[in-house]
């Protein structure tokens, strides 16, 4: 569909779009016959945008014509978005303005159609130059799609894997050495731009990551250094099955001590290697991956030193387990109206415990951070933590002084839920709905006012590869988190002590 | 910009023309005789040339020089041999003769230098086109076309005794005598909207004539006086019987007629010398037109359907055109629809009213000059206009007032726009009412400004606009008088009839497919610029080409049965440099309001720019795109007899078969073609595929698409059943069963096989990949190669190795490698079941 601008077209005739109201459209669709029928052929164009009688009429006589013409509005209020959709221009400030558009449901619902088959057409125009980077780039912008949309955006896309496949599956260690030049720009860097594309063509990611494994293979003595560097990004693939992600990486060993010695093996290409790739948060792709590493940091048992760090086995509980798994869903629902409200009950139920819900947005810059977040326990009891991985839930024991390292690996957001190990022994009370927190940034004026969801606070890591260290407290009877870059803003009623 | 205000309504049997002035209509009558319907007929007696009903009185007297129901042939390339003149003429030149004699109608003397002329709503670009070349052949300079169930719906609901202020959906019912309309249109606050619209350009009162001749006269005459071959010698040029023939057709007109009146007539005639009287009563004439009435409700019913309409949503069927004083139509149309039928609407000058009310909203640009046939009173307002504008040059040599607005308007307020030109700056103008109820007041002039004028209900409103200058002198010469009729409707444009489509490469099945440029339906005009690529690539220089084919039709019928409206070939020779495939192409198509169709192609790679303003007398035909398409449907009825045959169904099978014989009786003479060749058989061709396409989508009518349909849901049954059980790329095969389902809707009410044929194979095909995708079946297949012998192979020791692996990948359960050495396998196949690939697809080169 193309997309045009009924604003533009309003004060092309001189009509104030406050005055669109449903009373008043007869009256400005006579005025808009009326200009079109001062042109010859019917047809009026603005700056390069053609309008016809049709096109105009249905937009005003659609039954959401009000929705309609707020979101053009938006658009309108976005340029580098008008400019897109009206002429198919892709500024650099586009992405900026798609992230802030992307959490509005209802403008991406109507956006969704017009910029669909651009995305496409601007993906056309960087893929036919192999240029991964900037392909890897414009994938985030797919956040103002929809699903139903997305064949349509990405139907370049899945031409180019399948002509590529076909390229793969077509040259044996023979024809490539006359087809090279085709290979060639597969040995850049692309791997970001396979994990970032979307779940809906995987089938042919899939297909065409096997076939690379083949293709390596095939000309691992034939080319050396092409083989080495494919295989360079292959293992960065992040959305294979263990076996072929375990098959890439023993061959990469094998590929890699046969490139030693060459100059295919620069610094920065083993750099990259060890990178892993990030997902990007896609509005569409609503389902992010909810697992994360937990490291067992083997080292002294001494549960009475600071700083050291605890061994712990992992262990499901069979019987809190379910209800633990209950209460962090149900938590994740609350608003902090909800859980004001629940000041005022006394409900000392497990169901009822909050969860400490952190996310890590991607650096701006970079999405290939690792984030590691270290946990160490100052409150003086010792506590449990409980967390959600996959259908079953983690616990382990933080003791007092006690340091807990968790990796994120690809996740963006961990559930912890932390109560006392024994409430009858500790000091402080159980911790219900009352004694729970959440994390925010040190400025949550700001933060709230750039996010609004607020069962689930967003973290923004300053450095990259940092460790994320923080610690639990208690403070005037109030258990804290606090770390270097957010701290607690809230708890609600202390527990004792 | 003058107004046209002339309607003209060019039938098959009898055409009118109209004026609307101050609200009102007129319709002029024969100076001579005085009646309002002139006969759409021409004789070529010696030394003069006659239309209408004098040239009708010929017709049975001297039928070889006199032409009726020409309207049918406009846009064909037929030809009609004039024996009295020895020369041909065209259907184009006779309807400019009718054109001409219309406009003696005209009593003032006013010359009539544009007019609006009424066409069929199904009439193809080609023949509105060829409709409009007559218009300015007749000495038009301006010709606009109106579709005639507008035309008949503006009559209608502008009569003020139909103007209560309602909404709802009204079906106009147009048999005329040469064609079929049925039109929904929809009133909705003031506005009138064309829904949708269905048309058959030869079903009318002219078939109906015929039918009386094919299955009354000749049966009777066959059976009394058992002479053999008489319907032939009847029909054939220059056959025993051809003046008969014409005798007979309109004897039969007329007792066609007279039974709309009357239980029973006579037709006499005289047959090699012997007196023939004949009686042919009502009901003998309802069963020769019984199944072609009964088409036109199907066609009725297909609208409601398509539309989610019952018969109770629409008010009233109004009749237009003459056919429907036939009693069997009206009754035919209550009993079947149980819809109100509404004959209050004079069918015969319906169409010329509503043209005219069209005509009063549709302006022209005046050519200057004085020409031959102006009228002294015109010769002097012309110079009193040009001394009016020397006075004006004198004083004020440079404003101009452009002014839109509507003739005509069912709300109590209409909009103007004026638009000022030259040296508007310090003017102001003021608009007032002729009764005093409205007055501006002096504004300050703006090159464009906006006024919206009140107006009171059910009269000629009329407005004076006023320019002033600086010191608030009027000045004269630039008053516009302004009449604008309350209660009236206008209608808010024309819609296409039919698809409008780009011809493109679907080279995933080695054919070419439709993509919709401007749907049916959509109001013209319309402009699009569509991106497309390159699909192969052309060598600067080469012979190879890229052609843009600009089809009329139906999106989802083969290109080969749609109707080329456009064409352009860019060939090697024309480029600059290399196209290569996958560059870009963009294809701007404009399509006017009176469906004149404009293209301009830019090629990106190589920056050049072609343009096509699409002409009648072009017709295009690439050679090699024609053999493609030739086989194409060579083996689609090859296919289709095979499976009629299998199903046992011969007469079907029989009728393809003819359709096939008729084919290839061209196939050596096309494949011995070459591109440069300056005979017409490429043309000749081309139309033979097109009709034939065209006959073979009708073929076995409704009983054939429901076993297609059938066929297709069984097709769909195997998928959801055995998709389900897919082991490897499950995902891609669900994707591709959820693309197929998309357009599944449009298959299942297409009335074309070759749709639902098409998206059976497409189902098919998918059922083959489930399966091939399914291990359990790979496996069993797995097992019947390894029992096949050697002979079977293309390479039997080559084979060898690969079923090793296979059985060490399949013990290992290695099942995704296991099935890549099963499909390796089935390449070594003799018999590969694979469908065989055509590697040579030319295709058209926009992908």
């Amino acid at each position: 569909m193309t997309f045009i601008s009924i604003i533009r077209f309003f004060n092309y005739c001189g009509i104030d779009a406050a005055q669109a109201v449903p009373g008043n459209i007869p009256r400005i669709k006579k005025q808009i016959a009326a200009e079109f029928s001062l042109v010859p052929n019917g047809i009026i164009e603005i700056e390069g945008t053609v309008y016809n009688k049709q096109d105009v009429f249905s937009i005003l006589e659609a039954p959401d014509f009000a929705e309609i013409l707020a979101h053009q509005q938006t658009i309108n209020e976005h340029e580098p978005l008008r400019l897109f959709l009206e002429k198919g221009i892709a500024s650099d400030e586009l992405a900026e303005h798609v992230e802030i558009l992307k959490k509005e449901e209802g403008f991406v619902r109507y956006v969704s159609k017009y910029f669909a088959p651009l995305f496409n057409r601007e993906m056309k125009r960087r893929l036919s130059t192999f240029d991964f980077e900037s392909a890897a780039d414009w994938i985030p912008n797919c956040q103002l799609l929809l699903t139903t949309d997305g064949e349509q955006a990405f139907q370049y896309t899945s031409t180019f894997l399948e002509e590529n496949l076909r390229l793969f599956k077509n040259l044996n260690k023979t024809t490539f050495l006359s087809r090279k030049a085709e290979v060639t720009p597969w040995t850049g860097n692309w791997a970001r731009f396979m994990n970032w594309l979307p779940d809906m063509i995987y089938a042919q990611k899939e297909e065409l990551a096997i076939q690379l494994i083949n293709f390596c293979v095939e000309i691992q003595h034939a080319d050396v250094s092409y083989c080495y560097w494919i295989s360079s990004q292959m293992v960065q693939l992040d959305y294979l099955d263990d076996s072929n992600t375990q098959l890439i990486r023993d061959n990469h060993v094998i590929y890699e001590s046969k490139a030693a010695g060459t100059n295919a093996v620069p610094q920065s290409v083993s750099k990259k290697y060890r990178k892993e790739n990030n997902k990007t948060f896609n509005y569409i792709w609503i389902a992010l991956l909810a697992f994360f590493i937990i490291t067992r940091l083997v080292g002294s048992c001494d549960k009475n030193s600071s700083g050291g760090k605890t061994n712990f086995e992992d262990y499901h509980l069979d019987v809190k387990t379910i209800i633990s798994l209950n209460a962090i869903t149900k938590s994740r629902a609350l608003t902090p109206a909800e859980i004001s409200n629940s000041d005022k009950k006394d409900n000392k139920s497990t169901e009822g415990y909050l969860v400490a819900y952190l996310s890590f947005l991607n650096h701006p810059e970079d999405s290939n951070y690792k984030y590691v977040l270290s946990i160490k326990n100052k409150t003086g009891i010792d506590l449990s933590v409980q967390t959600p991985f996959e259908e079953d839930l983690f616990l382990f024991d933080l003791d007092k002084d006690s340091t807990v390292t968790i990796s994120k690996g690809t996740l963006n957001n961990i559930d912890l839920l932390i109560m006392p190990i024994d409430s009858t022994k500790d000091e402080v009370e159980r911790f219900d709905i009352k004694n729970n927190f959440y994390l925010a940034p040190k400025d949550l004026k700001t933060f709230k006012t750039t996010y609004d969801d607020t069962t689930m606070l967003h973290l923004l890591l300053p450095d990259p590869e940092n460790v994320l260290e923080c610690e639990l407290n208690i403070v005037n009877n109030q258990l804290v988190l606090t770390g270097r870059d957010f701290k607690i803003i809230k708890s609600l009623t202390p527990g004792k002590k | 910009m003058k107004s046209i205000n002339f309607g003209i309504d060019l039938g098959t049997t009898n055409s009118l023309i109209t004026k609307y002035e101050n609200g009102k209509v007129t319709i002029f009558k024969h100076p001579i005789g005085h009646k309002e319907t002139l006969a759409s007929v021409v004789a070529f007696r010696p030394g003069r040339t006659l239309v209408g009903d004098k040239a009708r009185e010929f017709l049975t007297k001297d039928p070889v020089n006199i032409f009726a129901n020409f309207k049918r042939r406009m846009g064909t390339d037929d030809k009609f041999y004039v024996v009295n003149l020895d020369e041909n003429v065209t259907p184009i030149e006779l309807s400019t003769l009718v054109l001409k004699e219309l406009k003696q109608f005209v009593y003032s003397g006013e010359e009539v230098k544009a007019a609006v002329i009424t066409i069929p709503a199904s009439f193809d670009t080609m023949q509105s086109n060829a409709t409009k070349k007559a218009g300015l052949a007749a000495g038009f300079q301006e010709v606009l076309l109106l579709q005639e169930p507008i035309a008949a719906s503006l009559a209608y609901f502008n009569n003020q005794e139909n103007n209560a202020d309602r909404n709802g959906y009204w079906l106009v019912y147009d048999l005329g005598g040469g064609t079929f309309d049925i039109a929904l249109m929809q009133i909705k606050d003031g506005e009138m909207k064309v829904i949708d619209h269905e048309g058959n350009n030869f079903l009318g009162g002219a078939d109906f004539d015929f039918g009386i001749i094919e299955k009354i006269i000749v049966p009777y005459v066959t059976a009394q006086f058992g002479i053999e071959n008489f319907e032939e010698e009847l029909r054939k040029n220059n056959g025993k019987y051809e003046q008969l023939f014409y005798e007979l057709i309109y004897k039969s007109e007329e007792a066609k007629k007279e039974l709309s009146q009357q239980a029973e007539t006579q037709i006499d005639f005289t047959l090699d010398g012997r007196e023939v009287l004949l009686s042919i009563s009502r009901e003998d004439l309802e069963n020769t037109i019984q199944a072609r009435v009964a088409e036109t409700i199907t066609m009725l019913k297909s609208i409601l359907s398509r539309n989610e309409l019952g018969t109770k949503n629409i008010e009233e069927i109004l009749l237009v055109g003459g056919s429907t004083y036939i009693p069997y139509v009206r009754q035919q149309l209550a009993e079947q629809t149980a819809i109100k039928v509404n004959s209050h609407i004079d069918p015969t000058t319906a169409v010329a009213i509503g043209a005219a009310y069209y005509a009063a909203n549709k302006y022209y640009q005046p050519k200057e000059g004085v020409a031959l046939g102006d009228s002294v009173e015109d010769m002097l307002n012309q110079l009193s206009g040009i001394e009016a504008e020397d006075a004006a040059l004198e004083t004020f040599p440079d404003i101009s007032l452009t002014v839109s607005y509507s003739q005509m308007s069912k709300d109590t307020e209409e909009v103007m726009i004026i638009k000022a030109n030259g040296n508007w700056e310090g003017k102001t103008y003021r608009i007032i009412r002729s009764d005093g109820g409205f007055d501006t007041g002096f504004v300050p002039v703006k090159s464009k400004f906006t006024e919206f004028l009140p107006l009171i209900n059910n009269v000629n409103n009329i407005f004076y606009l006023r320019l002033y200058d600086e010191d608030q002198d009027e000045i004269k010469a630039a008053l516009q008088e302004i009449t604008i009729t309350q209660g009236q409707f206008n209608i808010a444009g024309q819609p296409i009839p039919q698809d409008i489509c780009i011809e493109v490469d679907d080279k995933e099945n080695h054919t070419t497919k439709l993509e919709v440029i401007f749907e049916k339906n959509a109001v013209l005009p319309q402009k699009k610029t569509l991106y497309r690529e390159i699909s192969k690539t052309i060598k600067q220089g080469s012979e190879d080409s890229i052609i843009i084919n600009i089809l009329e039709g139906d999106r989802n019928a083969r290109a080969l049965s749609n109707l080329v409206i456009a064409c352009i070939e860019i060939s090697g020779k024309e480029l600059t440099s290399d196209l290569i495939k996958g560059s870009d192409i963009e294809l701007q198509i404009t399509m006017s309001d009176n469906r004149e169709l404009h293209t301009e192609v830019f090629l990106v790679m190589t920056q050049q720019e072609f343009k096509n303003a699409f002409s009648l007398s072009e017709k295009h035909v690439n050679i090699d795109r024609l053999k493609e398409q030739f086989i194409d449907l060579e083996n689609e009825i090859r296919n289709s007899i095979k499976m009629f045959s299998y199903d046992e169904n011969d007469v079907w099978a029989i009728q393809a078969n003819d359709f096939l014989k008729e084919l290839m009786q061209h196939k050596n003479e096309l494949f011995k073609l070459k591109e440069d060749d300056r005979t017409d058989a490429k043309y000749v061709i081309a139309e033979v595929l097109n009709r034939v396409s065209q006959a073979y989508d009708k073929l076995g009518g409704e009983d054939r698409l429901e076993r297609l349909r059938y066929e297709y849901l069984e097709a769909k049954e195997y998928i959801e059943n055995h998709l389900p059980m897919a082991d490897f790329k499950k995902e891609e095969l669900a994707q591709s069963y959820s693309k197929l389902l998309k357009g599944e809707h449009q298959v299942l009410i297409s009335r074309n096989p070759s749709i639902l044929e098409k998206a059976t194979e497409k189902m098919n095909s998918l059922a083959w990949d489930i399966l091939w995708n399914t291990l359990s079946y790979i496996i069993s297949r797995y097992e019947g190669f390894k029992g096949l012998k050697p002979d079977e192979f293309k390479n039997y020791q080559g084979v060898q190795p690969i079923f090793r692996s296979a059985d060490q990948a399949l013990s290992g359960e290695r099942y995704h490698e296991f099935r890549q050495h099963v499909y390796s396998i089935t390449h070594l196949l003799v018999h590969n079941e694979y469908k065989i690939q055509n590697d040579d697809f030319k295709g058209t080169g926009i992908g």
